[in-house]
Parts: C-alpha cells; structure tokens; sequence
C-alpha cells in the first residue's frame, strides 16, 4: 500500500467560488422578493437584457411558472437555460433569448431576394441564405398571361425556360412546414425574375420589418430589400398602366433584359457602395438613410462611384449625417419639452 | 599551442534539469523544470472571427499550442443528415511536421470519434433537422496538451457561430506523476511537450484529459494514458481538473462577455443613434 500525500491547490478558489455563488443566490431572492411587491407582476423580468452565453441558467423554478419559454432557451431540471450567446428579452409572458448575429429563420409573409440552385421534379430548390431548405412549386408560380389553369406535364417539362439555375428571384415565404421547409410563391406581378442590376448580400439583423420592402430612388434607381439579407438594387421595372396585381404584366415580360444607360449604372455603384458603407458600420438599411447620404454625396459632382468606400471618405460623409440627425432629434425634443 | 585549448567542464558537472530533479529529490516539496507552479496554466489567446462564406472561426493558444477551428452551417444536407435531427462532421488535421515517429492511426480515429460524440452531445441537433455542421480543425503548433485545446477551440467556435447548444466545454489537461523515492504523487496541470517527454522518461505519469460543461456541472470528455489507475488516484485527479477546469472556465466566461458587451455597446450605440 503507497502512503500518497495529496494537496489541492485549488481549495481556496472552490470556497470563493461558493461564496460568490451563495451571494448572487442571496441578491437574486433579494432581487424577487422586491419585485413581487410590483401590483402588475409582468412588468419585472428579473434578467431582462443581461448577456447570457450557451448553458447559462435564465430562470429557476421560482420563476418559471409566469413565464412561457420562447427562442434560444431549452428546459432541464425544471430550469430554463440559455443555448445560444445573446441577450434575454421578454414580450408579456413569453421570454426569449436574442441573438447577436444569426442566420435567416423564416417568417411567413416575408419578401425575399433569392438564388435558384437546382430543379427537381416539379420545383425550383431556392438558396435564400437560412438552414432551412426552400422550395417554389410550379404551381406557385404565373406561367402565361391567362393564368389560374392546372399545370400540365410539358410545363413541368418547360420549367428551364421559367427560371434556370443561377437566376435572382423575388418571393415571399407561403408557408412554414412542420420539418422546417420553407414554401416560396411568386404569385404577383412584383414577384418573379429580376434582371438588369446587382446582388449584394448583407447580414439579416440590419434589415428590419417594414411596410415596404421595393422603392424607387429619385435617381431612377429600384431597390429591393429582401428580409434574408440579399439586396437587389437594378433599374426600375416598366409596368403598364391597367395592370391586375395577381396576374402577369405583359409589358414585364416583354421588357426582360435591356440596356441600362451609363447614369443609371453609375447610380446603382454608387447606392451599392452606400450600402456596403452601412454595413461596414453595423448600421440598419432603410430608404431614408440610404436616400440622404445619396444625395449628400452627388451634391458634389467630382465625387466618383469608388470614392466613397475610402475611410477618411467614408467616415466623414457618415458622421456628418450622424450629426446632423443628433442635432434635428435635440431640436425635436426642445420643441416637445416647450 | 596548449594554452589556446578550450576549456573543458569539470567532472562532477550537473545540468539544470539534474539540478532540480536532485533538489526535488533532496526536499520534500515538487518544482516543475520551467518554473511554474503546479496548478498554473500557460499564457491563453483567444481569438474570435468569421470568414466571407458565413462560417465562424476561432483561433485558441495556449502557450506553444495552436489550434484553429472553423464551423461552417447549418446547412441544408439531404444526404447525409437524418430526418429529424441534424449532423455533425468534424476534419481535424495537423501541421506539426517535426513528429518524431509515425502517429498511431487507429488511436487518433478512435479519439476523434470521441469528439464527435462529445460535440454532436452538445448541440441541440433535434433544432436543426436535416442540416449538416462541419467543423474543421487546423492544430497549428502542438507543444502539449492539444486534444484539451482542440476541444475548448471547437466550443468557443460554435459559441461564436451562434448554434444552440447545451453549454460550453471546457478541457484541461492534467499529468500526475509519482517520485519514485519519496512515493509521493504530484498533479501538474498543462504540461508542455519538453515537461511530458522529460517526465515521462524519469518518473511514472498518468495523463488525463477532462471536459466538463461549465455551468451544468457534468462531465462530457473523458480521456487518460497511464499505469497506476485505481478508483483512489482517479477520484483525486478528477477533482483536482474540474477545480483546474472551473477556474479556466469561469475565467473565459468572464473575458467573453466583456469581449462581447463592449462590442455590443459599440454596435448599438450608432443603430440607437441613427434610429
């Protein structure tokens, strides 16, 4: 039998490691014996906007029976821990955890900017930059002027002559299925192919809800902000006048690729460099920021289509926006106060 | 001529290494041979970034060992994921050139099937249904106790690459060796690769290598070499790295969320402004 003599060197550091366990337990109780003297419980969170890491416990059973568990958490030992590296947020009863940065999840009714990959039987296999797969069925999409007929097998047959591989498509999300699958439609005159423009790909969390999602710049420039990410800024689309929004557009189709004119182009580099510029500072894309510092910029005519992506350039044209929006906002509120 | 002659040592002459061997053996106490302490940890880098095809990286260095880790998806994998619960795949590859002999095939498969299971354990795979994750391992540098770092490297990775999983994993290395004078044993934490190769060719050595889940409290990675297992010594190691893990741990949690809270505070701050 070996006489072994063992020392821990960590000793210490585990009683430390308790004592500050048992503080943060004793200011947590602290914490909810103050919040339950609140007359509306659902006011108080008590973790609200604190930056959790995966594994970390969100809420005990002493609150989880108020709260219902949203996105980012899982439950073990009647505990809500978090799975993912964001921050905890509530709406009412529902608790979630947001995440930083992430890749697109789907919501119904969202307009999206996407790639055709690849055919398949009677669908189109869509990339739209989300882990979930994206279908467009046939019979999602308008086929002729006369439309609302059943689908035949020689259109399936004809689907290349629809939309090819590689085409940029705008869609919006139909449905959900339970596994996940995202169902595409095109089923409007807004929809469908796109042509004569560009593609850029930015992080989805800069791209907010809203009501619009296709404007038309005075400089005779058509965005498109798809809720995935992907951006298709082109030369607007001629539509003729009495048009149904559910059916087809003849002049559309007629009017698929063109020659797009020298300003035109030089105007779509300039709002695509605008853009690469906002998202190089993690700045939110919307028409009207994008609109002023266009018009800001063109004001000066020597200024080319490249010159803007400089940093110097760059951080002057954003910070005097920033001012100037600092200053029409203090003015805002000194009128209020009055 | 004779008095040009280089001088030679004398002959009771004693390296460093003999010299604190023989002082270890003299005194009742253990100095390692780079002077650290026993329960010391080498100098941890930590670096965090993403690439152009939407993949998440994580450089991590401890000391001489470097690892690099790149986490690409999800992404939609009709081939090889099943229907309900995603999977993972992981590529671990070395440029350590200066290997002295040929590595055993067979025991590098059977301890990246370990980390498979670990990792695949982890994640929350049932939210990814139908997707694959690749995970690709680059060790650039290993000077001791690279499996330990692989594992932390991966975790911080998929932390970064912002995929649901259970918690993150921490991974120590600990080497426990027995004078054979005194028959006292020692637990060094983090050994290099001289300290392994000088103490394995003049003491006994167990090496274990342990992952724990940081705010769960268990235990998900589990590997160890050595010859004096029993339920006694395996106890005492296995406590002596979850203390060496918890301290690592809590000490890379706190970094990560300042990292994180300031980069957020920065980000938020011009949206706050311009909104």
């Amino acid at each position: 039998m070996m006489d072994i003599l063992i020392t821990t060197p960590y000793d210490k550091e585990v009683c430390e490691i308790g004592e500050i366990t048992n503080k943060i337990i004793s200011l947590e109780t602290v914490k909810h014996t103050k919040s339950s003297l609140h007359k509306n419980r659902d006011i108080q969170c008590p973790n609200k906007k604190k930056l959790v890491l995966p594994g970390e416990c969100v809420l005990d059973k002493n609150d989880k029976d108020r709260f219902l568990k949203g996105g980012g958490l899982y439950e073990e030992d009647d505990m809500f821990y978090a799975c993912i590296l964001g921050r905890v947020n509530y709406i009412n009863k529902l608790i979630y955890v947001e995440p930083l940065k992430g890749k697109y999840t789907g919501s119904v009714g969202d307009l999206l900017v996407g790639k055709i990959k690849d055919i398949s039987n009677d669908k189109w296999i869509v990339e739209i930059g989300s882990y979930c797969r994206a279908y467009l069925s046939i019979s999602q999409t308008n086929i002729s002027i006369f439309s609302q007929r059943i689908r035949l097998y020689n259109d399936v047959i004809n689907m290349i002559h629809i939309y090819k591989p590689d085409d940029i498509i705008a869609c919006e999300i139909q449905r959900i299925s339970t596994d996940g699958t995202i169902i595409l439609h095109t089923r409007s005159s807004i929809y469908g192919k796109l042509s004569n423009g560009v593609l850029i790909i930015v992080p989805q969390t800069l791209i907010h809800n809203q009501k619009k999602h296709i404007f038309v710049f005075p400089c005779n420039v058509q965005i498109i902000l798809g809720m995935n990410g992907y951006i298709w800024i082109s030369s607007p689309i001629k539509k003729s006048k009495d048009t149904n929004p559910n059916s087809v557009d003849q002049n559309i189709e007629e009017n698929k690729f063109e020659d797009v004119d020298h300003t035109t182009r030089k105007n779509i580099t300039i709002i695509t460099n605008i853009i690469k510029l906002l998202v190089k500072y993690h700045i939110n894309i919307n028409y009207d920021t994008i609109n002023k510092i266009y018009v800001h910029y063109t004001s000066n005519t020597n200024n080319t289509p490249s010159y803007i992506l400089k940093p110097y350039v760059a951080d002057s044209y954003l910070f005097n926006y920033i001012d100037k929006f600092v200053s029409s906002n203090q003015s805002w509120a000194a009128n209020s106060t009055q | 001529m004779l008095k040009y002659r280089a001088p030679l040592p004398h002959f009771n002459c004693k390296s460093k290494f003999d010299k604190i061997y023989e002082e270890n053996l003299n005194n009742g106490s253990f100095k390692r041979i780079n002077n650290r302490k026993n329960n010391e940890i080498r100098d941890m880098f930590i670096k965090l970034g993403e690439d152009e095809n939407f993949g998440s990286s994580c450089f991590y260095s401890l000391g001489n060992t470097k690892i690099l880790t790149t986490v690409y998806g999800p992404n939609p994998d009709s081939k090889y994921a099943t229907y309900s619960k995603g999977k993972v795949f992981l590529d671990v590859k070395s440029l350590n050139i200066n290997t002295i002999g040929a590595s055993d095939r067979q025991r590098d498969d059977d301890i990246k099937s370990l980390l498979i299971e670990c990792i695949s354990n982890i994640i929350l795979l049932e939210k990814y249904p139908q997707c694959s994750i690749k995970i690709k391992c680059l060790i650039i540098q290993d000077d001791g106790g690279c499996l330990s770092a692989t594992l932390t490297c991966i975790s911080l990775a998929l932390i970064k690459a912002q995929i649901q999983m259970k918690d993150i994993i921490i991974s120590i290395n600990i080497n426990s060796i027995i004078c054979p004078v005194t028959k006292k044993m020692y637990h060094l934490v983090d050994l290099d690769g001289m300290e392994e190769k000088y103490y394995q060719s003049k003491y006994e050595m167990n090496s274990i290598t342990l992952g724990i889940c940081l705010n769960l409290k268990t235990v998900c990675f589990y590997h160890g070499t050595g010859s004096f297992f029993n339920s006694k010594t395996l106890a005492e190691i296995t406590s002596y790295g979850e203390c060496a893990c918890k301290s690592l741990g809590s000490e890379i949690k706190k970094v990560l969320k300042q990292y994180t809270k300031k980069r957020i505070d920065s980000i938020y701050q011009k949206v706050n402004v311009l909104e």
